[in-house]
């Protein structure tokens, strides 16, 4: 669900890239949930026209789901998440040019603008008459669609999956004449997750043309048949948000081993990441396939010298690759307490050679050192202990605290009192008696961890609307001056800064480095974001 | 009245003499050989100035002789004040609360806190305040010291807790570990670590508190009890971490026993029913231990386990009843090899003296008292041998000393944490903040000083990759 403060951040973001008309529409149908579009005109008192016009773009950039059902007619639906995936749109670029080359990430920044494009659409775009480019560009999106940096999107994609299985429901007890049991729904259930699961997939292999293809005739009209592996020309082609946030994860997981031990743990840990890549395939696994020691070596980088542990003399890669993923395994700690600081395991025991990454435990305590650095930042070390021990030993009273923690009493409680301000730590009464007078009343403190993570991702998003904000009154300020060099631009490219005057250029130096201050921040901010929302199961 | 002196002075010093200064009333009459009647008047002189004190034990009276210093102060006091000292020196180290004492003698408040006032004034009695009840008031004789129950153990001072002092001491704690956690740096890596199986150099708490004292750093006496607290706060603050001392090496060999072990009860299942199903679930317990040792509930966990090797070790009903099941297994293991199982029988010896000796002061615990009997109705039945191979590398027995977790640095991963270099992240207005309010990010002077600020080296540092 979306809160208040997402909801504001959505806003902000469609205000910066689709201006002040769409925003006012995304606005409404954040805060009024579903309408239908009479409606919807209503509340924006925006004219047909124009407010059609804003749902298209939302629509194009799969940003609006609309789903016609029997008793509503048609409404419209926000998909918030996906909003906030545009806050990532510089990094995907990016890190489609860093893994796959110059042309992919033209290609990513191409359908990024455009929400959705066909291969022949991307193909004018770039490279409209040059053929040499065409067939280069081509295989971009090949390779892109192959690897699933890039997926087909379908009109399914138009609704939103609770549509889908809520749907799915309805038709299956209409078919079904009798009163189903919980179990049965429980079930039914369970196998709408499943076919929306199956469709799904299904559609992320519609790119590539199969042989196969014939045999779904239900969206016939988008698959010919052609050659095997052909990239289907009819598809939509969007950007497959979740395999980027794989290699951002990555980066995070190995940026973290390299300071629990050291670097040549993360380059081990990189090349185990590496070695299993093209099976990882969303942002909900739990852990890795397993990668054998062998496949670890072998996906090492090039002259990488492992080194750094101490007690093997022996020095050959192989060896000091497993002793590294013995001390990545957490080997010399079996205890449930080295199990969680572990990145990797052994599947089926030692002897088995199989390692795979344990995803899931990793984020959630990435998730724990953010919300631990928020506790230092703001109330020291000792705010950390508190916390600390809170996790660990679920409900305790403000003397147990003190006494585990070492600490003054009068010092525990304004802490305690300030976390629970906070809502990073939440009180349990519970009354000695049948009175419930605060004297006879045992106050215990406990943290919450799904709740805290929420509060902290509200103010992560407060913060980063903060910003967006900001940006765009800073933009506000010098629009004449931007509007002006825009303007001799046009004109003469040759010499655009020479007409402007000293103090133009001066307050537009100025704004290009407010720029970059708040873009490096965003960016930062959003690495934090990106770990509590995206990384790990919810605790 | 001469006689009566010496009688009395004769009497006083007997009892004196006496082991404890007491003597029964017989063992007086014995001693000393006068006419009853004259005895009788001398200790009741002594009775009356107060320097013997008198006994009671059923029907038989004895006396205690009181030093005359002790006397003379006794002497001096009124009923209510000797009443009242004689409850305070009954409390010893500990104190006794004004309440208690109150309700004891049955004074009212007032005759009472005059009493304590005198006492007080003659330095008698001092008050002190317990750590526990900060806002009791109690009151001990003036030349004991407080128990640490009382006054707090070393980490406080003046009854406050001193933050200083643990700091100092958890700091240099922290020094000695980190010393001992991570070898030199070399050229090929600036932060070389050591390898899996190195755990068992790590230092333990035994060998931390031993270095405190020979390092001088305080004059507190500290001991493993002490540091242990000191070292669990540093675990908390995420500094060091708790390993257990067995580590890779053995962690092959663990799991192979414990499965041998389940192989065990499901053979035993299969012959003897109710028995076999009792041994296969304690074995499952026996994992559970390993597993959640220092985890939340391994407390409880351990206690349950302690008895457990008490039990093993005093009368051992536990290891007939295991060695009874394993006898068939054990004499195809020593046709196999006799040698080896020798040699285990010789460490096994050495292991259960190591034990008894740690049990004898654990406490049982109800629960398992009941576990305890049923053992021994079935070691009845069972014969006695004197075999116990297979609990002696059981990892439980390793798992259970102090010494048995080391300590190491931790060098934890960071986040780097962006809302830190917001200004929203330390924004005191930060709830108040809304985009129609007074205060709202587009005119926000906090961001507006931000943009002021040169750019730190903080956040320079952080865009840096790890360097190798």
């Amino acid at each position: 669900m979306s809160n208040k403060d997402s909801a504001r951040l959505c806003e902000e973001i469609i205000h910066e890239h689709f201006g002040p008309v769409t925003a006012k529409v995304a606005s409404v149908l954040l805060h009024h949930g579903r309408l239908n579009f009479p409606l919807l005109l209503r509340l924006t008192g925006l004219r047909s026209r124009v407010a059609s016009l804003a749902v298209l773009i939302l629509v194009q950039h799969n940003l609006l789901w609309h789903f016609t059902s029997t008793d509503e007619g048609e409404m419209l639906e926000l998909a918030w998440e996906e909003v906030l995936y545009r806050l990532r749109f510089g990094r995907y670029i990016d890190l489609a040019h860093k893994t796959l080359g110059e042309a992919a990430a033209e290609v990513v920044s191409l359908i990024l603008d455009h929400g959705k494009l066909r291969l022949p659409d991307i193909i004018d775009h770039l490279a409209s008459r040059d053929s040499k480019k065409q067939k280069l560009y081509k295989n971009a999106v090949f390779t892109l669609l192959d690897s699933r940096y890039l997926k087909p999107t379908t009109g399914r994609a138009h609704n939103s999956p609770c549509d889908f299985l809520i749907d799915f429901e309805e038709k299956e007890k209409a078919a079904n004449k009798s009163v189903l049991s919980a179990k049965q729904l429980r079930e039914l259930k369970e196998r709408a997750r499943i076919e929306l699961g199956k469709l799904i997939e299904k559609e992320a292999q519609s790119g590539l043309k199969r042989k196969d293809d014939e045999a779904m005739n239900g969206k016939s009209k988008k698959r010919q048949k052609v050659d095997e592996d052909m990239i289907n020309e009819e598809a939509y082609l969007r950007v497959n948000y979740s395999k980027y946030d794989i290699l951002i994860r990555n980066q995070l997981i190995e940026n973290a081993a390299s300071q629990r031990h050291n670097h040549f743990a993360g380059i081990v840990l990189r090349a185990t990441l590496l070695a299993t890549l093209p099976k990882q395939l969303g942002m909900s696994d739990v852990r890795t396939d397993p990668a054998t020691l062998n496949s670890i070596v072998q996906a090492l980088p090039e002259n990488t010298h492992l080194a750094g542990v101490s007690s093997a003399e022996k020095s050959s890669q192989a060896a000091l690759t497993k002793e590294y993923v013995n001390i990545l395994c957490s080997m010399d700690n079996p205890t449930s307490v080295g199990r969680e600081s572990a990145f990797m395991s052994y599947i089926g025991g030692i002897s088995s050679g199989k390692v795979s990454v344990e995803l899931e435990i990793i984020g959630k305590r990435l998730k724990r050192r953010v919300l631990e650095g928020v506790v230092r930042e703001k109330w020291g070390d000792e705010g950390v202990r508190i916390v600390r021990i809170l996790i660990d030993k679920g409900k305790l009273s403000e003397d147990h605290v003190s006494k585990i923690s070492m600490m003054h009493k009068k010092d525990v409680q304004p802490l305690l009192v300030a976390l629970s301000a906070a809502s990073i730590i939440a009180q349990q009464e519970v009354p000695r008696g049948t009175e419930r007078t605060p004297s006879k009343t045992f106050y215990l403190w406990y943290i919450d961890l799904p709740q805290t993570y929420s509060v902290l991702l509200a103010s992560f998003y407060k913060t980063l609307g903060n910003i967006i904000a900001r940006r765009r009154e800073e933009e506000g300020k010098v629009r004449v001056v931007l509007d002006k060099k825009e303007r001799s631009e046009a004109a003469a490219s040759a010499n655009a800064e020479a007409t402007l005057g000293r103090a133009e250029r001066e307050a537009l130096k100025e704004w290009e480095e407010r720029k970059e201050r708040l873009g490096v921040l965003q960016r930062r901010m959003e690495e934090c974001v990106f770990v509590l929302k995206d990384m790990g199961a919810a605790e | 009245m001469a006689a009566l002196n010496a009688l009395v002075n004769e009497v006083y010093k007997l009892c004196l003499d006496a082991p404890n200064s007491i003597l029964t009333q017989q063992q007086i009459f014995q001693s000393v050989s006068v006419d009853a009647k004259v005895l009788v008047d001398a200790l009741n002189l002594l009775l009356k100035k107060k320097l013997l004190k008198l006994l009671k034990n059923g029907n038989q009276n004895s006396y205690k002789a009181v030093r005359k210093a002790e006397a003379k102060v006794k002497g001096d006091m009124g009923n209510d004040e000797a009443m009242a000292y004689s409850h305070i020196e009954g409390a010893g180290n500990q104190g006794i609360w004004t309440k208690t004492l109150k309700a004891r003698t049955g004074l009212h408040q007032t005759v009472l806190n005059r009493c304590l006032k005198t006492l007080e004034q003659k330095s008698l009695v001092k008050s002190i305040k317990s750590v526990q009840f900060p806002t009791r008031k109690l009151y001990m004789l003036s030349h004991l010291t407080p128990s640490t129950d009382v006054s707090g153990g070393p980490w406080y001072t003046d009854n406050e807790l001193d933050t200083e002092f643990i700091r100092t001491v958890m700091a240099s704690c922290l020094a000695f570990i980190k010393s001992r956690s991570f070898p030199k740096p070399t050229t090929k890596c600036a932060q070389p670590i050591y390898s899996a199986s190195y755990t068992k150099k790590y230092p333990n708490v035994n060998e931390i508190t031993e270095w405190l004292r020979r390092a001088n750093i305080t004059t507190t006496e500290l001991n493993a009890k002490h540091v242990q607290m000191l070292l669990d706060v540093l675990v908390y603050d995420g500094e060091i971490e708790a390993i257990p001392s067995f580590g890779a090496p053995t962690v092959e060999k663990s799991d192979a026993e414990t499965s041998e072990d389940d192989d065990d009860g499901k053979r035993k299942k299969e012959k003897k029913g109710k028995k076999g199903n009792k041994r296969a679930a304690s074995d499952e317990d026996e994992d559970g231990v390993m597993e959640s040792d220092s985890s939340n509930d391994g407390s409880s966990k351990r206690k349950k386990k302690r008895s457990r090797v008490e039990v093993s070790s005093d009368d051992d009903p536990d290891d007939h009843r295991a060695s009874s099941s394993k006898r068939k297994k054990r004499k195809r293991d020593e046709e196999d090899s006799d040698d080896d199982s020798d040699d285990k029988h010789k460490s096994s010896k050495r292991h259960k003296k190591s034990r008894s000796r740690r049990s004898d002061n654990d406490s049982d615990d109800d629960s398992d008292g009941s576990d305890d009997r049923k053992g021994k109705k079935k070691s009845k039945s069972s014969k006695k041998k004197p075999f116990k191979r297979e609990r002696e590398d059981s990892p439980e027995v390793l798992l259970d000393l102090g010494a048995s977790v080391v300590y190491r640095v931790v060098r934890q991963e960071k986040i780097g944490l962006g809302w830190s270099q917001a200004p929203c992240g330390r924004c005191p207005q930060f709830e108040f903040c809304h985009d129609k309010g007074p205060v709202n990010a587009a005119g926000c002077r906090y961001y507006s000083d931000w943009f002021e600020q040169p750019i730190g080296v903080e956040m320079e540092e952080a865009e840096q990759p790890p360097t190798p």
